[in-house]
């Protein structure tokens, strides 16, 4: 009989996990009465720190279940299944510097991230997963627009460090 | 079920899903950027 451990080192059926995703995004429309996203548990959490908000709310908790939830799978996993670093960051900027650039690169990403998630109403969870399940032609026009981008940058990326 | 407990299942659930789809793996996103990995698109 399988472990557990190992069971969980090898992804799912895509199929699997599309249909376990767009189930939590309609368990959280029928029992919240709301719209499936993460970038809200980290405004919640800014804006009840910053005393913006009398409290977290939901987002909050759900953000929070999020950590929950992957820390629970590393748990029993045996380990994390992402390997030590940032993936190709690490692996191409090397040496005295690397902590600075690519801390600086990452937090760079973070920033255009959550600007663009703000401006575009939602982030990629809530465009892409959510938003689009319930027909939203914003969320669609969101997601073509970042896979897109994110598309051509990749490879642009890629033919400069290869 | 208070609204909070039921959000900290549901979230609980989603990064759960997400980490055994490794869609946390920096490398696993941008193999699927490259258009190496249908997984995620």
């Amino acid at each position: 009989m399988k472990r557990v451990s190992d069971l969980l080192v090898t992804r799912p059926p895509a199929f699997v996990l599309g249909a376990v995703l767009g189930l939590i995004v309609v368990a959280v429309l029928a029992t919240l009465n709301q719209r499936l996203g993460v970038l809200g548990g980290y405004s919640a959490v800014v804006e009840r720190l910053s005393g913006r908000a009398p409290s977290f709310g939901w987002r909050a908790s759900f953000l929070l279940g999020v950590f929950g939830g992957s820390l629970l799978f590393s748990a029993l996993a045996g380990g994390s299944t992402v390997g030590a670093g940032y993936g190709w960051l690490t692996r191409t900027f090397t040496g005295d510097w690397q902590v600075l650039v690519v801390g600086v690169l990452l937090l760079l990403g973070g920033v255009l991230i959550g600007y663009g998630a703000k401006a575009a109403g939602g982030c990629t969870s809530g465009n892409g997963i959510c938003g689009t399940a319930l027909g939203s032609p914003a969320s669609f026009a969101a997601t073509a627009t970042f896979m897109a981008t994110a598309i051509a940058v990749t490879f642009a990326i890629d033919s400069l460090i290869t | 079920m208070s609204v909070r407990l039921v959000a900290i299942a549901l979230g609980g659930l989603f990064g759960f899903a997400i980490s055994w789809g490794q869609f946390t793996d920096p490398d696993r996103i941008r193999e699927m950027l490259l258009l190496e990995d249908a997984y995620l698109t």
